[in-house]
Protein backbone atom coordinates (compact mmCIF):
# COMPACT_ATOMS: atom_id res chain seq x y z
CA UNK A 1 0.00 0.00 0.00
CA UNK A 2 1.13 3.71 -0.71
CA UNK A 3 1.05 6.79 1.07
CA UNK A 4 -1.77 6.78 4.16
CA UNK A 5 -4.36 9.39 3.12
CA UNK A 6 -5.37 10.94 6.37
CA UNK A 7 -8.72 10.42 4.43
CA UNK A 8 -7.80 6.74 4.94
CA UNK A 9 -7.86 6.74 8.95
CA UNK A 10 -11.09 8.84 8.91
CA UNK A 11 -13.00 6.14 6.80
CA UNK A 12 -12.05 3.23 8.71
CA UNK A 13 -13.49 5.46 11.96
CA UNK A 14 -16.53 6.56 10.41
CA UNK A 15 -17.04 2.47 9.20
CA UNK A 16 -16.36 1.60 12.84
CA UNK A 17 -18.27 4.24 14.20
CA UNK A 18 -21.14 3.01 12.34
CA UNK A 19 -20.55 -0.64 13.01
CA UNK A 20 -20.79 0.33 17.21
CA UNK A 21 -23.77 2.64 16.66
CA UNK A 22 -25.73 -0.64 14.82
CA UNK A 23 -24.61 -3.15 17.26
CA UNK A 24 -26.04 -0.64 19.85
CA UNK A 25 -29.18 -0.62 17.94
CA UNK A 26 -29.08 -4.23 17.19
CA UNK A 27 -28.01 -5.24 21.40
CA UNK A 28 -32.09 -3.77 22.09
CA UNK A 29 -33.63 -6.93 20.67
CA UNK A 30 -31.38 -9.78 22.48
CA UNK A 31 -33.98 -11.06 25.42
CA UNK A 32 -33.17 -14.45 25.61
CA UNK A 33 -30.47 -16.89 23.93
CA UNK A 34 -32.03 -17.71 21.12
CA UNK A 35 -32.05 -14.02 20.28
CA UNK A 36 -28.85 -13.83 20.57
CA UNK A 37 -27.49 -17.43 18.76
CA UNK A 38 -30.31 -17.44 16.15
CA UNK A 39 -32.30 -14.00 16.26
CA UNK A 40 -34.89 -15.52 17.81
CA UNK A 41 -36.11 -17.37 14.49
CA UNK A 42 -37.19 -14.16 13.20
CA UNK A 43 -34.56 -13.03 10.40
CA UNK A 44 -35.98 -12.03 7.00
CA UNK A 45 -34.95 -13.02 3.03
CA UNK A 46 -32.48 -10.05 3.23
CA UNK A 47 -30.69 -10.34 5.72
CA UNK A 48 -30.34 -14.26 6.01
CA UNK A 49 -29.27 -13.67 1.97
CA UNK A 50 -26.85 -10.62 2.82
CA UNK A 51 -25.22 -12.74 6.01
CA UNK A 52 -24.84 -15.98 4.51
CA UNK A 53 -23.23 -13.97 0.89
CA UNK A 54 -21.10 -12.08 3.16
CA UNK A 55 -20.04 -14.49 5.13
CA UNK A 56 -18.57 -15.97 2.01
CA UNK A 57 -17.30 -13.54 0.17
CA UNK A 58 -14.28 -12.84 2.68
CA UNK A 59 -10.48 -12.59 1.65
CA UNK A 60 -10.02 -15.19 -0.70
CA UNK A 61 -13.07 -14.08 -2.39
CA UNK A 62 -12.04 -10.59 -3.15
CA UNK A 63 -8.13 -10.26 -2.29
CA UNK A 64 -7.58 -14.14 -3.66
CA UNK A 65 -9.35 -13.83 -6.78
CA UNK A 66 -7.58 -10.66 -7.97
CA UNK A 67 -4.00 -12.55 -7.31
CA UNK A 68 -5.64 -15.49 -8.89
CA UNK A 69 -6.50 -12.78 -12.09
CA UNK A 70 -3.64 -11.21 -11.73
CA UNK A 71 -1.23 -14.66 -12.44
CA UNK A 72 -3.94 -17.05 -13.87
CA UNK A 73 -6.48 -14.53 -15.89
CA UNK A 74 -10.16 -14.22 -15.97
CA UNK A 75 -10.79 -18.27 -15.81
CA UNK A 76 -10.85 -17.22 -11.75
CA UNK A 77 -14.98 -16.44 -12.47
CA UNK A 78 -15.40 -20.26 -11.70
CA UNK A 79 -14.43 -19.28 -8.32
CA UNK A 80 -17.33 -17.60 -7.34
CA UNK A 81 -19.59 -19.83 -9.55
CA UNK A 82 -18.62 -23.15 -7.72
CA UNK A 83 -19.34 -21.21 -4.62
CA UNK A 84 -22.69 -20.25 -5.67
CA UNK A 85 -23.21 -23.95 -6.87
CA UNK A 86 -22.48 -25.23 -3.16
CA UNK A 87 -24.63 -22.57 -1.81
CA UNK A 88 -27.56 -23.53 -4.39
CA UNK A 89 -27.24 -27.12 -2.70
CA UNK A 90 -27.72 -25.95 0.66
CA UNK A 91 -30.98 -24.18 -0.30
CA UNK A 92 -32.05 -27.31 -2.35
CA UNK A 93 -31.09 -30.61 -0.28
CA UNK A 94 -30.27 -28.88 3.31
CA UNK A 95 -32.30 -26.05 4.78
CA UNK A 96 -35.33 -27.32 5.32
CA UNK A 97 -33.94 -30.86 6.92
CA UNK A 98 -32.05 -28.06 9.87
CA UNK A 99 -35.05 -25.97 10.01
CA UNK A 100 -37.67 -28.81 10.79
CA UNK A 101 -35.38 -29.47 14.09
CA UNK A 102 -35.00 -26.23 14.94
CA UNK A 103 -31.25 -26.21 15.42
CA UNK A 104 -28.79 -24.22 16.79
CA UNK A 105 -26.17 -25.74 15.57
CA UNK A 106 -24.66 -28.42 13.17
CA UNK A 107 -23.90 -30.72 15.92
CA UNK A 108 -26.78 -30.84 17.38
CA UNK A 109 -28.35 -31.91 13.97
CA UNK A 110 -26.00 -34.82 14.42
CA UNK A 111 -27.58 -36.20 17.60
CA UNK A 112 -30.75 -36.01 15.79
CA UNK A 113 -29.66 -37.85 12.96
CA UNK A 114 -26.83 -40.37 14.82
CA UNK A 115 -26.41 -40.38 18.15
CA UNK A 116 -24.53 -38.94 21.67
CA UNK A 117 -20.96 -39.48 20.76
CA UNK A 118 -21.30 -38.67 17.03
CA UNK A 119 -22.95 -35.29 18.48
CA UNK A 120 -19.83 -34.85 21.29
CA UNK A 121 -17.08 -35.59 18.98
CA UNK A 122 -18.74 -33.21 16.05
CA UNK A 123 -19.01 -30.44 18.80
CA UNK A 124 -15.68 -30.50 20.49
CA UNK A 125 -13.65 -30.62 16.65
CA UNK A 126 -15.63 -27.94 14.89
CA UNK A 127 -14.83 -25.80 18.04
CA UNK A 128 -11.37 -26.60 17.84
CA UNK A 129 -11.73 -25.82 14.02
CA UNK A 130 -13.46 -22.34 13.87
CA UNK A 131 -11.58 -21.24 16.91
CA UNK A 132 -8.41 -22.08 14.84
CA UNK A 133 -9.90 -20.53 11.67
CA UNK A 134 -10.80 -16.91 13.88
CA UNK A 135 -7.14 -16.74 14.25
CA UNK A 136 -6.27 -17.24 11.07
CA UNK A 137 -9.77 -14.74 10.49
CA UNK A 138 -8.11 -12.02 11.88
CA UNK A 139 -4.84 -12.36 11.38
CA UNK A 140 -6.28 -11.70 7.15
CA UNK A 141 -8.35 -9.06 9.03
CA UNK A 142 -5.64 -7.49 10.17
CA UNK A 143 -3.53 -7.52 7.59
CA UNK A 144 -5.97 -5.35 5.16
CA UNK A 145 -6.79 -3.06 8.16
CA UNK A 146 -3.04 -2.49 8.56
CA UNK A 147 -2.71 -1.97 4.81
CA UNK A 148 -5.25 0.67 4.88
CA UNK A 149 -4.60 2.75 8.46
CA UNK A 150 -0.79 1.93 7.87
CA UNK A 151 -0.50 0.28 11.08
CA UNK A 152 1.51 -2.69 11.86
CA UNK A 153 -0.21 -5.85 11.43
CA UNK A 154 -0.10 -7.20 14.80
CA UNK A 155 -2.15 -3.60 16.35
CA UNK A 156 -4.07 -4.11 13.64
CA UNK A 157 -5.03 -7.47 14.07
CA UNK A 158 -5.87 -6.82 17.79
CA UNK A 159 -8.23 -4.00 16.90
CA UNK A 160 -9.86 -5.90 14.42
CA UNK A 161 -10.36 -8.90 17.02
CA UNK A 162 -11.65 -6.36 19.89
CA UNK A 163 -13.70 -4.62 17.29
CA UNK A 164 -15.20 -8.41 16.28
CA UNK A 165 -15.87 -9.39 19.50
CA UNK A 166 -17.70 -6.45 20.92
CA UNK A 167 -20.17 -6.11 18.32
CA UNK A 168 -20.90 -9.98 18.46
CA UNK A 169 -21.00 -8.88 22.47
CA UNK A 170 -23.69 -6.83 22.13
CA UNK A 171 -25.95 -8.83 19.92
CA UNK A 172 -24.72 -12.07 18.51
CA UNK A 173 -26.36 -13.00 15.27
CA UNK A 174 -28.77 -9.78 15.66
CA UNK A 175 -25.11 -8.01 15.22
CA UNK A 176 -24.37 -9.97 12.15
CA UNK A 177 -27.55 -9.14 10.45
CA UNK A 178 -27.64 -6.00 10.75
CA UNK A 179 -23.93 -5.23 10.16
CA UNK A 180 -23.86 -7.63 7.27
CA UNK A 181 -26.61 -5.29 5.57
CA UNK A 182 -24.24 -2.54 6.49
CA UNK A 183 -21.15 -4.90 4.45
CA UNK A 184 -23.48 -5.88 1.69
CA UNK A 185 -23.91 -1.88 1.00
CA UNK A 186 -19.81 -1.36 1.05
CA UNK A 187 -19.06 -4.54 -1.22
CA UNK A 188 -21.86 -3.40 -3.78
CA UNK A 189 -21.13 0.42 -3.78
CA UNK A 190 -17.35 0.44 -3.54
CA UNK A 191 -16.33 -2.47 -5.88
CA UNK A 192 -18.35 -1.60 -8.68
CA UNK A 193 -17.85 2.04 -8.51
CA UNK A 194 -13.60 1.26 -8.53
CA UNK A 195 -14.50 -1.21 -11.60
CA UNK A 196 -16.49 1.45 -13.52
CA UNK A 197 -13.58 3.89 -12.22
CA UNK A 198 -11.01 1.84 -13.96
CA UNK A 199 -13.16 1.26 -16.76
CA UNK A 200 -14.46 4.17 -17.72
CA UNK A 201 -11.21 6.46 -17.30
CA UNK A 202 -7.99 4.55 -15.94
CA UNK A 203 -7.86 2.30 -18.84
CA UNK A 204 -7.66 4.80 -21.68
CA UNK A 205 -4.90 6.07 -19.98
CA UNK A 206 -3.16 3.00 -20.47
CA UNK A 207 -0.03 2.44 -23.21
CA UNK A 208 -1.38 1.16 -26.58
CA UNK A 209 -5.09 1.12 -25.28
CA UNK A 210 -5.89 3.66 -28.22
CA UNK A 211 -8.15 5.66 -26.08
CA UNK A 212 -10.84 2.92 -25.61
CA UNK A 213 -12.57 2.34 -22.70
CA UNK A 214 -13.64 -0.75 -21.01
CA UNK A 215 -12.65 -4.37 -21.99
CA UNK A 216 -11.98 -3.09 -25.54
CA UNK A 217 -9.50 -0.61 -24.39
CA UNK A 218 -7.87 -3.68 -21.64
CA UNK A 219 -7.34 -5.83 -24.54
CA UNK A 220 -5.64 -3.20 -26.19
CA UNK A 221 -3.33 -2.81 -23.99
CA UNK A 222 -3.15 -6.20 -23.10
CA UNK A 223 -1.90 -6.70 -26.89
CA UNK A 224 0.60 -3.88 -26.34
CA UNK A 225 2.43 -5.61 -23.37
CA UNK A 226 2.42 -9.02 -25.01
CA UNK A 227 -0.18 -10.21 -23.56
CA UNK A 228 -3.39 -12.59 -25.52
CA UNK A 229 -6.61 -11.03 -24.16
CA UNK A 230 -7.94 -14.42 -26.22
CA UNK A 231 -6.42 -15.85 -22.86
CA UNK A 232 -6.88 -13.65 -20.38
CA UNK A 233 -9.78 -12.39 -20.62
CA UNK A 234 -10.70 -16.69 -21.48
CA UNK A 235 -13.35 -18.48 -18.55
CA UNK A 236 -10.90 -21.12 -19.53
CA UNK A 237 -7.43 -19.73 -18.83
CA UNK A 238 -6.99 -21.76 -15.32
CA UNK A 239 -6.19 -25.65 -15.92
CA UNK A 240 -9.22 -27.50 -15.68
CA UNK A 241 -8.42 -29.45 -12.38
CA UNK A 242 -7.97 -26.07 -11.00
CA UNK A 243 -11.75 -25.25 -11.98
CA UNK A 244 -12.89 -28.87 -10.53
CA UNK A 245 -11.63 -27.96 -7.27
CA UNK A 246 -12.88 -24.72 -6.90
CA UNK A 247 -16.06 -27.11 -7.30
CA UNK A 248 -15.51 -29.60 -4.99
CA UNK A 249 -14.44 -27.02 -2.75
CA UNK A 250 -17.32 -25.01 -3.11
CA UNK A 251 -19.83 -27.81 -2.80
CA UNK A 252 -17.88 -29.01 0.31
CA UNK A 253 -17.18 -26.06 2.18
CA UNK A 254 -20.96 -24.86 2.62
CA UNK A 255 -23.93 -27.24 3.21
CA UNK A 256 -22.65 -28.63 6.62
CA UNK A 257 -20.47 -25.19 7.68
CA UNK A 258 -21.23 -23.88 10.81
CA UNK A 259 -19.97 -20.56 10.19
CA UNK A 260 -21.55 -19.75 6.58
CA UNK A 261 -25.14 -21.12 7.21
CA UNK A 262 -26.24 -20.62 10.46
CA UNK A 263 -28.03 -17.64 9.36
CA UNK A 264 -30.69 -20.00 7.54
CA UNK A 265 -31.39 -21.33 11.31
CA UNK A 266 -32.26 -18.07 12.22
CA UNK A 267 -35.00 -17.18 9.49
CA UNK A 268 -38.14 -16.64 10.11
CA UNK A 269 -39.74 -20.19 8.50
CA UNK A 270 -38.61 -22.79 6.47
CA UNK A 271 -39.52 -21.36 3.36
CA UNK A 272 -37.04 -18.45 3.98
CA UNK A 273 -34.17 -20.76 5.09
CA UNK A 274 -34.03 -22.43 1.81
CA UNK A 275 -34.77 -19.45 -0.65
CA UNK A 276 -32.43 -16.95 1.13
CA UNK A 277 -29.29 -18.86 -0.06
CA UNK A 278 -30.57 -18.91 -3.71
CA UNK A 279 -30.56 -15.02 -2.97
CA UNK A 280 -27.12 -15.18 -1.72
CA UNK A 281 -25.81 -16.77 -4.64
CA UNK A 282 -27.03 -14.47 -6.82
CA UNK A 283 -25.42 -11.82 -4.94
CA UNK A 284 -22.18 -13.34 -5.04
CA UNK A 285 -21.62 -14.56 -8.62
CA UNK A 286 -20.75 -11.15 -9.92
CA UNK A 287 -18.00 -10.50 -7.25
CA UNK A 288 -15.19 -11.89 -8.91
CA UNK A 289 -15.93 -10.20 -12.12
CA UNK A 290 -15.21 -6.61 -10.30
CA UNK A 291 -12.38 -8.36 -8.76
CA UNK A 292 -10.89 -9.96 -11.00
CA UNK A 293 -10.80 -7.43 -13.38
CA UNK A 294 -9.37 -5.21 -11.04
CA UNK A 295 -6.25 -7.67 -10.15
CA UNK A 296 -6.04 -7.84 -14.70
CA UNK A 297 -6.01 -4.39 -14.94
CA UNK A 298 -2.89 -4.32 -11.94
CA UNK A 299 -1.00 -6.60 -13.98
CA UNK A 300 -2.01 -4.73 -17.60
CA UNK A 301 -0.48 -1.14 -16.08
CA UNK A 302 2.22 -2.37 -14.49
CA UNK A 303 1.33 -1.66 -11.13
CA UNK A 304 2.81 -4.22 -9.23
CA UNK A 305 5.03 -7.48 -9.53
CA UNK A 306 3.61 -9.13 -6.37
CA UNK A 307 0.20 -10.55 -7.35
CA UNK A 308 -1.25 -10.66 -3.78
CA UNK A 309 -0.96 -6.90 -4.03
CA UNK A 310 -3.05 -6.52 -7.47
CA UNK A 311 -6.31 -5.42 -5.98
CA UNK A 312 -4.61 -3.13 -3.36
CA UNK A 313 -2.29 -1.72 -6.40
CA UNK A 314 -5.16 -0.81 -8.53
CA UNK A 315 -7.26 0.41 -5.47
CA UNK A 316 -4.51 2.88 -4.56
CA UNK A 317 -4.03 4.01 -8.29
CA UNK A 318 -7.26 5.55 -8.53
CA UNK A 319 -8.88 8.46 -6.81
CA UNK A 320 -9.04 8.34 -3.13
CA UNK A 321 -12.66 8.31 -2.22
CA UNK A 322 -13.45 5.61 -4.83
CA UNK A 323 -10.16 3.67 -3.65
CA UNK A 324 -11.24 4.21 0.24
CA UNK A 325 -14.68 2.89 -0.66
CA UNK A 326 -13.02 -0.02 -2.68
CA UNK A 327 -10.77 -0.61 0.41
CA UNK A 328 -13.66 -0.57 2.66
CA UNK A 329 -15.78 -3.04 0.06
CA UNK A 330 -12.52 -5.66 1.01
CA UNK A 331 -12.42 -4.81 4.81
CA UNK A 332 -16.50 -5.41 4.67
CA UNK A 333 -15.73 -8.94 2.74
CA UNK A 334 -13.13 -10.05 5.58
CA UNK A 335 -14.92 -8.84 8.21
CA UNK A 336 -17.69 -10.43 7.67
CA UNK A 337 -16.45 -13.87 7.56
CA UNK A 338 -14.27 -13.22 10.70
CA UNK A 339 -17.28 -12.70 12.75
CA UNK A 340 -19.47 -15.56 11.39
CA UNK A 341 -16.38 -17.43 12.29
CA UNK A 342 -15.99 -16.16 15.62
CA UNK A 343 -19.43 -16.44 16.15
CA UNK A 344 -19.98 -20.76 14.82
CA UNK A 345 -17.06 -21.26 17.61
CA UNK A 346 -18.65 -18.74 20.20
CA UNK A 347 -22.32 -21.11 19.55
CA UNK A 348 -20.89 -24.14 19.58
CA UNK A 349 -18.93 -23.58 22.84
CA UNK A 350 -21.88 -21.59 24.40
CA UNK A 351 -24.42 -24.43 23.46
CA UNK A 352 -22.92 -27.60 23.01
CA UNK A 353 -19.90 -27.60 24.88
CA UNK A 354 -21.11 -25.72 28.20
CA UNK A 355 -25.22 -25.93 28.05
CA UNK A 356 -26.13 -28.73 26.67
CA UNK A 357 -23.04 -31.50 27.54
CA UNK A 358 -21.97 -30.41 31.01
CA UNK A 359 -25.40 -28.50 32.04
CA UNK A 360 -28.31 -28.60 30.35
CA UNK A 361 -30.73 -27.36 33.26
CA UNK A 362 -29.69 -24.08 33.38
CA UNK A 363 -31.52 -21.11 32.99
CA UNK A 364 -31.90 -18.67 29.68
CA UNK A 365 -30.48 -16.19 31.80
CA UNK A 366 -28.00 -18.00 32.78
CA UNK A 367 -27.45 -19.89 28.85
CA UNK A 368 -27.38 -16.04 27.81
CA UNK A 369 -24.65 -15.13 30.18
CA UNK A 370 -22.53 -18.11 29.17
CA UNK A 371 -23.01 -17.14 25.46
CA UNK A 372 -21.40 -13.86 26.08
CA UNK A 373 -18.71 -15.73 28.08
CA UNK A 374 -17.75 -17.61 25.53
CA UNK A 375 -17.94 -15.00 22.71
CA UNK A 376 -15.33 -13.40 24.95
CA UNK A 377 -13.55 -16.41 25.42
CA UNK A 378 -13.22 -17.30 21.48
CA UNK A 379 -12.38 -13.58 21.09
CA UNK A 380 -9.65 -13.28 23.88
CA UNK A 381 -8.17 -17.18 21.98
CA UNK A 382 -7.74 -15.74 18.24
CA UNK A 383 -6.63 -12.19 19.53
CA UNK A 384 -4.16 -14.20 21.36
CA UNK A 385 -3.59 -16.77 18.09
CA UNK A 386 -3.44 -13.96 16.03
CA UNK A 387 -0.49 -12.31 18.12
CA UNK A 388 1.42 -15.07 18.94
CA UNK A 389 0.81 -17.51 15.57
CA UNK A 390 0.73 -15.29 12.24
CA UNK A 391 2.22 -17.96 11.20
CA UNK A 392 -1.21 -20.23 11.18
CA UNK A 393 -2.68 -18.98 7.82
CA UNK A 394 -0.20 -21.51 5.96
CA UNK A 395 -2.76 -23.54 7.23
CA UNK A 396 -5.66 -22.65 6.61
CA UNK A 397 -7.21 -25.42 4.13
CA UNK A 398 -6.29 -28.20 6.85
CA UNK A 399 -9.57 -26.47 8.79
CA UNK A 400 -11.57 -26.96 5.77
CA UNK A 401 -11.32 -30.70 6.04
CA UNK A 402 -13.77 -30.85 8.85
CA UNK A 403 -16.59 -28.92 7.19
CA UNK A 404 -16.21 -31.84 4.52
CA UNK A 405 -16.31 -34.75 6.96
CA UNK A 406 -19.22 -33.48 8.40
CA UNK A 407 -20.84 -32.78 5.23
CA UNK A 408 -20.58 -36.13 4.27
CA UNK A 409 -22.09 -37.58 7.01
CA UNK A 410 -24.94 -35.18 7.44
CA UNK A 411 -25.70 -36.09 3.76
CA UNK A 412 -25.73 -39.34 3.89
CA UNK A 413 -27.61 -39.65 7.18
CA UNK A 414 -30.52 -37.47 5.17
CA UNK A 415 -30.58 -39.05 2.32
CA UNK A 416 -29.43 -43.05 2.86
CA UNK A 417 -31.27 -45.85 4.36
CA UNK A 418 -28.53 -47.58 5.77
CA UNK A 419 -26.43 -44.84 7.38
CA UNK A 420 -25.44 -46.02 10.96
CA UNK A 421 -24.90 -44.07 13.91
CA UNK A 422 -21.43 -45.73 14.27
CA UNK A 423 -20.15 -45.38 10.35
CA UNK A 424 -20.83 -41.38 11.15
CA UNK A 425 -18.85 -41.39 14.50
CA UNK A 426 -16.22 -43.42 12.90
CA UNK A 427 -15.77 -41.14 9.14
CA UNK A 428 -15.65 -38.19 11.62
CA UNK A 429 -12.69 -39.43 13.59
CA UNK A 430 -10.96 -40.93 10.63
CA UNK A 431 -11.40 -38.08 8.20
CA UNK A 432 -9.66 -36.08 11.13
CA UNK A 433 -6.92 -38.15 11.58
CA UNK A 434 -6.48 -38.75 8.33
CA UNK A 435 -6.30 -34.87 7.43
CA UNK A 436 -4.31 -34.00 10.44
CA UNK A 437 -1.61 -36.48 8.69
CA UNK A 438 -2.13 -35.31 5.42
CA UNK A 439 -1.99 -32.18 5.84
CA UNK A 440 1.45 -32.31 8.66
CA UNK A 441 2.98 -35.14 6.42
CA UNK A 442 3.47 -37.69 9.07
CA UNK A 443 4.74 -39.62 8.67
CA UNK A 444 5.87 -38.70 5.22
CA UNK A 445 4.76 -36.53 2.46
CA UNK A 446 1.70 -38.21 0.94
CA UNK A 447 0.82 -35.46 -1.96
CA UNK A 448 3.44 -36.03 -4.50
CA UNK A 449 1.76 -39.79 -4.38
CA UNK A 450 -1.78 -38.57 -4.60
CA UNK A 451 -2.25 -35.56 -7.64
CA UNK A 452 -1.05 -33.23 -4.75
CA UNK A 453 -4.80 -33.32 -4.04
CA UNK A 454 -6.46 -31.17 -1.26
CA UNK A 455 -6.82 -31.96 1.82
CA UNK A 456 -10.71 -31.57 1.98
CA UNK A 457 -10.86 -33.85 -1.32
CA UNK A 458 -8.69 -36.04 0.77
CA UNK A 459 -10.81 -36.40 4.12
CA UNK A 460 -13.94 -37.04 1.80
CA UNK A 461 -11.94 -39.58 -0.15
CA UNK A 462 -11.08 -41.36 3.37
CA UNK A 463 -14.54 -40.33 4.83
CA UNK A 464 -16.82 -41.97 2.30
CA UNK A 465 -15.37 -45.34 2.39
CA UNK A 466 -15.10 -45.79 6.16
CA UNK A 467 -19.03 -44.87 6.04
CA UNK A 468 -20.13 -47.14 3.85
CA UNK A 469 -18.50 -50.08 4.59
CA UNK A 470 -19.15 -49.56 8.67
CA UNK A 471 -23.04 -48.50 7.47
CA UNK A 472 -23.13 -51.92 5.75
CA UNK A 473 -21.50 -53.90 8.47
CA UNK A 474 -23.86 -52.71 11.10
CA UNK A 475 -27.37 -53.36 11.78
CA UNK A 476 -29.96 -50.56 13.02
CA UNK A 477 -31.81 -52.13 16.56
CA UNK A 478 -33.81 -50.60 19.36
CA UNK A 479 -30.50 -50.46 21.23
CA UNK A 480 -28.89 -48.25 18.59
CA UNK A 481 -28.44 -44.60 19.18
CA UNK A 482 -30.49 -44.83 22.30
CA UNK A 483 -28.46 -43.74 25.18
CA UNK A 484 -29.97 -40.24 26.32
CA UNK A 485 -28.08 -36.68 25.90
CA UNK A 486 -26.77 -35.85 29.37
CA UNK A 487 -29.74 -34.89 31.92
CA UNK A 488 -31.83 -34.87 29.01
CA UNK A 489 -35.36 -33.86 29.01
CA UNK A 490 -38.31 -35.74 27.89
CA UNK A 491 -39.26 -33.11 25.83
CA UNK A 492 -39.16 -33.58 22.19
CA UNK A 493 -37.66 -31.95 18.93
CA UNK B 1 -7.42 -3.24 -32.59
CA UNK B 2 -10.17 -4.59 -30.76
CA UNK B 3 -13.63 -3.44 -31.65
CA UNK B 4 -15.03 -0.81 -29.22
CA UNK B 5 -18.02 -2.91 -28.39
CA UNK B 6 -15.43 -6.02 -27.49
CA UNK B 7 -17.44 -8.18 -25.13
CA UNK B 8 -14.96 -10.86 -23.48
CA UNK B 9 -15.82 -14.65 -22.92
CA UNK B 10 -15.86 -14.71 -19.32
CA UNK B 11 -18.32 -12.15 -19.01
CA UNK B 12 -21.02 -14.19 -21.16
CA UNK B 13 -20.22 -17.07 -18.72
CA UNK B 14 -20.30 -14.90 -15.65
CA UNK B 15 -23.44 -13.20 -16.30
CA UNK B 16 -25.20 -16.02 -17.93
CA UNK B 17 -24.77 -17.84 -14.73
CA UNK B 18 -26.39 -14.95 -13.22
CA UNK B 19 -29.04 -14.80 -15.04
CA UNK B 20 -29.72 -18.35 -14.81
CA UNK B 21 -29.69 -17.91 -11.30
CA UNK B 22 -31.99 -15.09 -11.09
CA UNK B 23 -34.22 -17.23 -12.99
CA UNK B 24 -33.89 -20.37 -10.30
CA UNK B 25 -34.52 -17.30 -7.57
CA UNK B 26 -37.36 -16.42 -9.31
CA UNK B 27 -38.78 -19.39 -10.08
CA UNK B 28 -38.14 -20.83 -6.56
CA UNK B 29 -39.91 -18.11 -5.26
CA UNK B 30 -42.83 -18.97 -6.96
CA UNK B 31 -42.63 -22.57 -6.27
CA UNK B 32 -42.06 -22.23 -2.30
CA UNK B 33 -45.03 -19.76 -2.22
CA UNK B 34 -47.53 -22.16 -3.74
CA UNK B 35 -46.48 -25.11 -1.01
CA UNK B 36 -48.45 -25.19 2.55
CA UNK B 37 -46.30 -24.60 5.75
CA UNK B 38 -47.43 -28.01 6.82
CA UNK B 39 -45.13 -29.46 3.61
CA UNK B 40 -42.03 -29.45 6.00
CA UNK B 41 -43.71 -32.59 7.86
CA UNK B 42 -43.08 -34.27 4.30
CA UNK B 43 -38.68 -33.57 4.43
CA UNK B 44 -38.17 -37.04 6.85
CA UNK B 45 -34.27 -37.42 6.86
CA UNK B 46 -33.79 -41.37 6.36
CA UNK B 47 -31.54 -41.91 9.60
CA UNK B 48 -33.79 -40.15 12.06
CA UNK B 49 -36.98 -42.25 10.35
CA UNK B 50 -34.79 -45.24 11.12
CA UNK B 51 -34.73 -44.03 14.95
CA UNK B 52 -38.58 -43.99 14.68
CA UNK B 53 -39.40 -46.80 13.46
CA UNK B 54 -37.60 -48.71 15.65
CA UNK B 55 -39.14 -46.70 18.66
CA UNK B 56 -36.09 -45.05 19.62
CA UNK B 57 -36.67 -41.63 21.42
CA UNK B 58 -35.29 -38.44 20.20
CA UNK B 59 -34.92 -35.73 23.09
CA UNK B 60 -34.80 -31.87 22.44
CA UNK B 61 -30.99 -31.48 23.26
Amino acid sequence: MGEIHPIHLGSIAVTVAVIFVIGTLASRRVKSSEDMLVSGRSLGLFFVACSLAAEYMGGLGTVGVSERAFNEGMGVVWYHIAAATGILLFGLLFAHYYRKYGIQTIPEYLYYLFDVKTWKVNALLNFIAYTFFGVIEIVALGSILAGITGLAIQPAAMIAAVLVTAYLLAAGMWSIAYISMFYMGLIYLGLPLAFFYVMRYAVPELAGSAGAVGFAGLANAMIHRNMDPSFWFSPFSLPPMVILGFFVGGILAVPAAQATINYAFGARNWKIARLAPILSAVLIVPLSIWTGTLGLYAKTAGLTEEPKLALISTLTHIPAWIGILGSLAIFAAIISTADSILFAAAGILAKDLLQRWFNPKVDDHTALRWTRCSILIVGAITLVGAMALPELLKQAYFVYSLRSVTLVVVFLGIYWQRAHPNAAFWAIISGFVAATLYQFNIPVNFRPYLWDMHVSVFTVVVAIPVFVSISLCSKWTSQTASEPPPLYSEEEP
Amino acid sequence: MMDRGYFPDFLYLSLGVWLFLLVVFLAFSIYLKRLPDEKIYEFKAKAIENKKRLGIKIYKL
